[in-house]
């Protein structure tokens, strides 16, 4: 993904109101913002798809605000966050998820869909904080300073929930028999 | 970068688990939904701040200029260059309330 393809499609928006241009933004990055939220929600459909509209729009409203320091995705992704954690504050989305939130899994399909290796139940062995380091350093192939910058978090403190989910992750795999494929 | 087996295990893991989300009017919802933003017309100042200083200079410096009025042909009256240059800031005027549909020609 261009960095400078991005801030062209972005400066087109800014510039000339070009909202094409933003609708092409949101197909390139809808598939990932989605499941970033599908992975977050434990596979909640209908919430992780109220989510990431409600990321777009605010995406497109703070649009003028991307310096392009960052790449797009990163700030997009830190919409995201904030998107995430405000809905957790507003208690739309459970804060802490407990035994419940396991019966209640819309699980997306995949080959291990309902096994013990279904990643929604391997993520549930680690805290948000770590469940979104995790899935932002090992899914969207983001580094430690990004992941920074979208859980507006000191590096060292990144490092260490990313360390912790490893060790868990890491843990669970192995118990429950997962092979490197 | 991912350089232990762990690292390595948990990666190939997730990359299994990646998945594309098919779109399916996901993006024609986000776009309905957009609120109508009102652009910044700060653009338009600099432009013509910028014109005008060079006018206000080129006015101002060019010795040339009492020249330049002079090789006008005769029947050339000045005014008409004057008043070209006062209609360029309606003339954009125009164009850009036809490219925001403020106007329809047609």
């Amino acid at each position: 993904m261009s960095k400078t393809e991005d801030l062209k499609w972005v400066s087109r928006v800014t510039l000339l109101g070009d909202t094409k241009a933003f609708d092409h933004l949101t197909r390139k990055y809808q598939s990932s913002i989605r499941q970033f939220f599908l992975n977050l929600t434990m596979g909640d459909t209908q919430l992780s798809d109220d989510l990431a509209q409600d990321t777009f729009i605010k995406a497109y409203l703070n649009l003028s605000s991307f310096q392009g320091l960052a790449g797009f995705s990163t700030w997009l992704f830190r919409i995201a966050y904030n998107v995430y954690y405000d809905a957790v504050r507003s208690r739309k989305v459970t804060a802490d998820i407990d035994e419940t939130a396991i019966n209640q899994l819309h699980q997306t399909e995949n080959e291990f869909s309902g096994s013990k290796f279904d990643i929604q139940t391997a993520l549930l062995q680690l805290r948000n904080e770590e469940r979104t380091a995790i899935l932002l350093f090992y899914m969207e192939d983001k580094n430690h300073k990004e992941i920074a910058k979208i859980m507006n978090c000191p590096l060292g403190t990144i490092k260490t929930y990313i360390l912790k989910g490893k060790e868990k992750l890491g843990k669970y795999l192995k118990e429950n028999g997962y092979e490197d494929r | 970068m991912k350089t232990d087996d762990k690292d390595r295990m948990i990666y190939n893991y997730m990359q299994q688990n990646k998945r594309e989300v098919e779109d399916i009017y996901f993006s024609k919802k986000v776009m309905q939904k957009l609120p109508p933003v009102q652009r910044s017309k700060e653009w338009i100042i600099i432009p013509f701040a910028a014109l005008g200083s060079l006018l206000a200079l080129w006015l101002g410096t060019d010795p040339e200029l009492p020249a330049f009025t002079l090789q006008l042909p005769a029947d050339f009256n000045l005014y008409y260059l004057l008043g070209g240059i006062a209609a360029l800031p309606l003339l954009v005027l125009a164009l850009y309330c036809i490219r925001e549909k403020r106007i329809q020609l047609l």
